[in-house]
Order: C-alpha cells, then sequence, then structure tokens
C-alpha cells in the first residue's frame, strides 16, 4: 500500500502542505461555528418557553402573541381582561397561571409586570427555576427586580432607586417620575430574555398609569406615590397570562376551552408549536449560512486541488522513482487520494479545535448579543460532517492522482 | 536461455517516423552486456521499451519467457516490479526515507521479490543489510545518514542495493556512473557486476562513456542493431 512512504511524502512537503491546512481550518471552523451558533440560538429560545405549557393572549398571530410575550419582540395590539385571567387561573386543568403586563421599559429594556410567584413558576429549560443572585422578590408596591443582564449592564446595585420610562424606546419622553422604584432583588444569567427585563408586580404597573389613561399623564389627575397606594390597584387587563398545566394530557382540553371562550377573544398557543413556525420562517436564512459556509470549504478543497495539481511538477523525479520499482497507477493515485484525505483530516480537526476556541473567546460578545452559549464542544454529530469533509478531501485527491500518473507514464524511466 | 530476446522491434512516437528499428538482438542469462550509444540514439525509448513503460508498435520482446509487448499496463508494472531491478543516472533516492527504507522500496512494491529476500534471507530488513554492507555502506546505516547527506557515489551504490534486493533477473542502468569521475566510475561498475554475478542476475549497463567498456562481457553499439539510427542518417530524435 506504500502507506509509510505515502505519509513520509507528505511530511517532507509539510511546509507547503501547511497552508493548505490551515485553509481548510478556518472554513471549518467556520462551518462548524455558524452550525453551533444556529443550534445555541435554537437551544436558546427553546429554553425560554420550556417551562411553560400554554401562552394566553388576545386573539391574533400565534407567533406574534409567542413573540412579544416571551422574546419581548414586538408589541400587543390588545390586552386580555383580568376576569378572563381569573376563569384561567380557576380552571381545573391549570396549576398555575401567571398574568404578565408589558408596555414599559427602563433604558430600552422592558418591564415586565408579573407577580412574585412568577419566579417560582417560570422555568428555565425543563426543571432550573429563577434563581436570585441578590436579594429577593419584592414585597413592596415600588420594588423592582432586575434581569442579570440589565443590572450588569447598567451596574445597578441593591437599593438604588431607578425611574421607569412610558413604552419602550431608550431615549423615551414620558418617564413615570414621580414614582420611583428601589432595587430589590438580581436574579440570576439564564440566557433568555428575562436577563433583559425588569420585574415589578401588576399592581405597580397599575400604580405608576393611574392618570395615564389616554395614554399621556392628563393634568389635573395626577396622584403622588404615596396617595396611589390606597387605591384599588388590581389591573384592568393584562398582556398575557402564561400558563402550566397539571397534567400534559389537559393541555388540549384547556387551549379548545380559551380558544372557544364567548366572553372574549381569546387565543391559547403551544409555545412549541409557535416556535416551530418561527423556525419554519427562519429556514432559508438557516440554510443561506449553511450553504455560504460549506462554499468556503469546497473553496477550500479547490485551494488543496490547485496546490496538489503545482505540486506535481516538481514530484516528478519521485513519481519515477516509485514506477521504477514498479508501482502501479492505482499506487501513485492512492498516494494522492491519501495525501488529501490527510490534510483534510489535519485540516478538519484543527478547524474544530479553532471552532471550540474560538466560540470560547468570543462567547462575551455573543453574550453581549444576548446569546448564552450552553457549551462550546459540538455534538457527536459534527464527526459525520467531519468525516464528510475527510471524504471529499480524499475524492479531491483522484484528479491529482490521475494527472500524476499520466505525468509519469509520459515521463517513462528516461533521466530527465 | 535468453534474458532478452527481441524480434522486429519497431517504435515510432505519434506521427513520426520510427525512432526504434531492431530486427533481432538476443542477450543471455548471466550476460554483463554494456549497451553503447550517443545521447539521442533512442537508448532511453529502447530501455523504456525493455521495462514495459512503453509499447512498441510492432515486433516482440521477451523478457525469459514473458513477451513484455502481450501483457497489458498493470501486468507490465508488475512485472517490472517482479522481474526488473533499474538504477537511475543520478537522484535515485527518495530524500524523505532513510538509506534502508529506500533499499527496501522494491520489497514494499514486489510481493514476489519480498519473498525472495525473505526466503533467503529470513527477512526483507536482513536482506537489506546483507546487501548494504557488501557495498560498504554499513557505516552510513548505522550513522542514520539522512540520504540527502550522501555523496553521488553512495547514493548510487544504495541504488544497487535497491535494484538486487529480491533478487529480480534483469538489472538496468541509465547511465549510471555519468555523474562520478573516471576512478570511481570503474569501481561502482565493478561493484555492480560483483554483486549481479552473485544474484545471478542479467546486466545491462547503457552509457554513452566507451571507457567502461573494457569491464564487459559483451558490448552492443545501439547504431549497429537499430536500423532507425542509419535511416536518420545520423540526426537522432529522442
Amino acid at each position: 500500500m506504500l502507506i509509510k512512504e505515502a505519509i513520509a511524502s507528505s511530511w517532507s512537503r509539510r511546509g507547503t502542505l501547511a497552508f493548505i491546512v490551515l485553509t481548510i481550518a478556518l472554513s471549518v471552523a467556520l462551518l462548524i461555528g455558524v452550525e453551533k451558533v444556529r443550534e445555541e440560538v435554537r437551544a436558546s429560545f427553546d429554553r425560554s418557553i420550556a417551562g411553560t405549557d400554554l401562552i394566553v393572549g388576545a386573539r391574533g398571530g400565534e407567533l406574534q402573541l409567542l413573540l412579544y410575550s416571551v422574546f419581548h419582540i414586538g408589541q400587543a395590539t390588545r390586552n386580555i381582561s383580568w376576569d378572563s385571567y381569573q376563569k384561567i387561573a380557576a380552571n381545573r386543568y391549570v396549576e398555575w397561571a401567571e398574568p404578565i403586563s408589558l408596555g414599559d421599559s427602563h433604558r430600552g429594556y422592558r418591564v415586565v409586570g408579573a407577580a412574585p410567584s412568577f419566579f417560582e413558576h417560570i422555568r428555565i429549560g425543563r426543571d432550573t427555576a429563577l434563581g436570585f443572585s441578590q436579594g429577593a422578590p419584592y414585597k413592596d408596591l415600588y420594588d423592582v427586580v432586575l434581569g442579570a443582564e440589565v443590572a450588569k449592564v447598567l451596574g445597578y446595585q441593591l437599593g438604588e432607586q431607578i425611574v421607569l420610562s412610558h413604552g419602550m424606546g431608550k431615549k423615551s419622553f414620558s418617564d413615570h417620575k414621580d414614582k420611583p422604584f428601589r432595587i430589590v432583588g438580581i436574579l440570576a444569567g439564564t440566557g433568555t430574555p428575562v436577563d433583559r427585563s425588569l420585574f415589578v408586580s401588576n399592581e405597580a404597573i397599575t400604580a405608576i398609569h393611574v392618570g395615564w389613561e389616554a395614554g399621556v399623564p392628563i393634568a389635573g389627575m395626577q396622584q403622588s406615590a404615596e396617595e396611589v397606594r390606597k387605591l384599588s390597584l388590581t389591573p384592568k387587563d393584562v398582556t398575557a397570562v402564561l400558563v402550566g398545566v397539571k397534567s400534559k394530557l389537559g393541555t388540549f382540553h384547556l387551549q379548545r376551552q380559551i380558544n372557544s371562550y364567548r366572553k372574549e377573544p381569546l387565543q391559547a398557543i403551544l409555545p412549541g408549536a409557535a416556535l416551530q413556525q418561527l423556525w419554519e420562517l427562519l429556514r432559508n436564512v438557516e440554510s443561506a449560512l449553511l450553504i455560504v459556509s460549506a462554499c468556503v470549504v469546497v473553496a477550500g478543497l479547490i485551494g488543496m486541488l490547485a496546490v496538489l495539481l503545482t505540486s506535481l511538477s516538481a514530484r516528478r523525479r519521485e513519481l519515477a522513482i516509485f514506477r521504477a520499482v514498479g508501482a502501479r497507477p492505482w499506487h501513485i493515485v492512492f498516494m494522492l487520494v491519501l495525501e488529501s484525505a490527510l490534510v483534510s483530516l489535519v485540516g478538519a480537526l484543527l478547524g474544530l479545535l479553532a471552532a471550540v476556541l474560538g466560540l470560547y473567546l468570543l462567547s462575551p460578545v455573543l453574550e453581549d448579543m444576548g446569546l448564552y452559549l450552553e457549551s462550546y464542544y459540538p455534538s457527536w454529530e459534527y464527526l459525520t460532517l467531519l468525516l464528510m469533509i475527510v471524504a471529499a478531501g480524499g475524492l479531491t485527491g483522484i484528479w491529482p492522482g490521475l494527472q500524476a500518473y499520466r505525468l509519469s507514464a509520459a515521463d517513462g524511466l528516461s533521466s530527465r | 536461455m535468453a534474458a532478452i530476446s527481441i524480434e522486429a522491434l519497431s517504435f515510432a512516437w505519434a506521427q513520426q517516423s520510427p525512432v526504434i528499428d531492431i530486427p533481432s538482438c538476443s542477450i543471455a542469462a548471466g550476460e554483463m552486456v554494456f549497451l553503447q550509444g550517443p545521447s539521442g540514439s533512442g537508448k532511453s525509448t529502447l530501455l523504456n521499451l525493455m521495462t514495459g513503460m512503453l509499447v512498441p508498435q510492432r515486433g516482440e520482446i521477451r523478457i525469459g519467457d514473458t513477451r513484455l509487448n502481450r501483457l497489458n499496463s498493470v501486468a507490465r508494472d508488475r512485472f517490472r516490479a517482479d522481474h526488473i531491478g533499474f538504477i537511475f543516472q543520478s537522484l535515485n533516492l527518495l530524500p524523505y526515507l532513510s538509506i534502508e527504507a529506500n533499499v527496501q522500496l522494491a520489497c514494499r512494491v514486489s510481493k514476489q521479490r519480498r519473498q525472495r529476500a525473505i526466503a533467503r534471507f529470513g527477512s526483507v530488513q536482513s536482506a537489506c543489510t546483507s546487501l548494504l554492507s557488501s557495498l560498504g555502506l554499513a557505516e552510513l546505516v548505522d550513522e542514520k545518514r539522512p540520504v540527502s547527506q550522501l555523496s553521488v557515489g553512495q547514493q548510487q551504490r544504495v541504488a544497487i542495493a535497491r535494484a538486487l534486493i529480491g533478487a529480480p533477473e534483469l538489472i538496468i542502468a541509465d547511465e549510471p556512473t555519468s555523474a562520478l569521475d573516471t576512478a570511481s566510475a570503474q569501481r561502482f561498475v565493478a561493484l555492480l557486476q560483483a554483486e549481479v554475478k552473485a544474484a545471478d542476475a542479467t546486466l545491462i549497463l547503457v552509457s554513452h562513456d566507451e571507457r567502461l567498456a573494457p569491464q564487459f562481457d559483451r558490448v552492443i553499439q545501439l547504431a549497429d542493431i537499430n536500423q532507425a539510427s542509419k535511416t536518420m542518417g545520423g540526426v537522432y530524435v529522442d
């Protein structure tokens, strides 16, 4: 088989081959990096909804409801009544129901109005509860709990006072200046939209909007923070309700009941199914990314082809020696296939290493973009990918191999 | 029995007049033949025909009992591996292999030569060691000297070992002394002949250097046997 000789030959040209190894390593690192980030984005989205069985909101697009209620993308067109929430909470299939009120913000971060029990019921992934890195859930009306990223980026400490703004946007013009909130808790990082949220009670949302019924403060209707405490602050409506069921079998019964509720147009969605719609939408984008990175790998292989073909003229002497000792055409082809397969293998392994290292080094940047990597290590599925690249690399060697044979046949054993 | 016999052999490159046209030529087994011809006389073409790298358009070339011109290309490669040891003018060795690995290369390709080496010496390794020491190269092997640091003469001697390992019947050397001075060339030829004799092989040494001729049993002038060179009026195309 002349394996030993082929490897020794490749090793003797390691200086040139190193560049090809590098090219392939870079392309493989890119491919794996893109795949890994794609997977992690999916995992991160899945993590955000894993503990919730149903999301109830105003009737409209399923995906829209999922996006504004959990991922804080877009706005609710309508709210649902407190009365409907209470009906849902009392339903026999329901284990827990958490009403959330959206619409306010603090320096670009969303404010979520939610009951203190929200922190007990919401799960990150299958069974990790929300944890506090500092402090505890709110007790007072004007207490606020921060997501990990909010606290980190804005540099807030427990006990500081902050002011919420009406609506979204980093420079909102209407602040709820008269009713400042005190920071009582900071949540541990989760890698979900929770990190980029501020939490206050549903009652607090009502409180800061007293006198804002028209959407802006109306002159003469304002009441001070202390005066507002005396009012009934039970919300009239909420943006959405997150529901956990007692048994998974009840999910569909409950969904049907809510969807056919007559008093108000409600919809209940299965967050997993709605998320699936999102992935359907994004599939073309994902494919495009994958195709681009696959093209880079192909470009790497073409580069290798060019180098192998160019190297042949310098290897004529070597080929003549092999032919003189009686090496058969397939020996020559095999040597070049082995070389290209080895170069691809080393390139692919280095690329894998570079991808892991690159993700590790880039993880702070990705975290800033809201993507928490669960692990830097690629799964075993990448093994197939790597094997395919090595196989493609080996196949690439066939052409230079045949070319080498033709060259050696033409040269014969003449001294050149 | 003849080691090589040629009958009405003719070869031409595409669309050109023949460069080889040999009505008849025979070399007996065990003979030491000096094949002389100026460069461009068709020597290289003849060597390529004898080693099965080229196929004649007409005529027959027989090595031992085998009609080389009747074999397909894979069979010719295999035949060359099993039965012919070849020595180039220079640069015989693969620079990335050790001296011993270079010698054993022939046995790596040919199973038959591997088996013969084992039958005679017990292992390919000891066949290699024995050849190298009788060629005076044992010390270089012990030093693990890289091939690239050998002198031209030493390299050519390693090439003898590779041509002879596994006892092929026919040894063909193409101008093996052209890079050596006269004294070294004569020593080289003597060494080569001694080894070929010890192996009971046949030697064909091609050269334009007639000073080597006296050392051989038989001298063949290529111009005498090749009709093509006459018809071309001394203008040789190779």
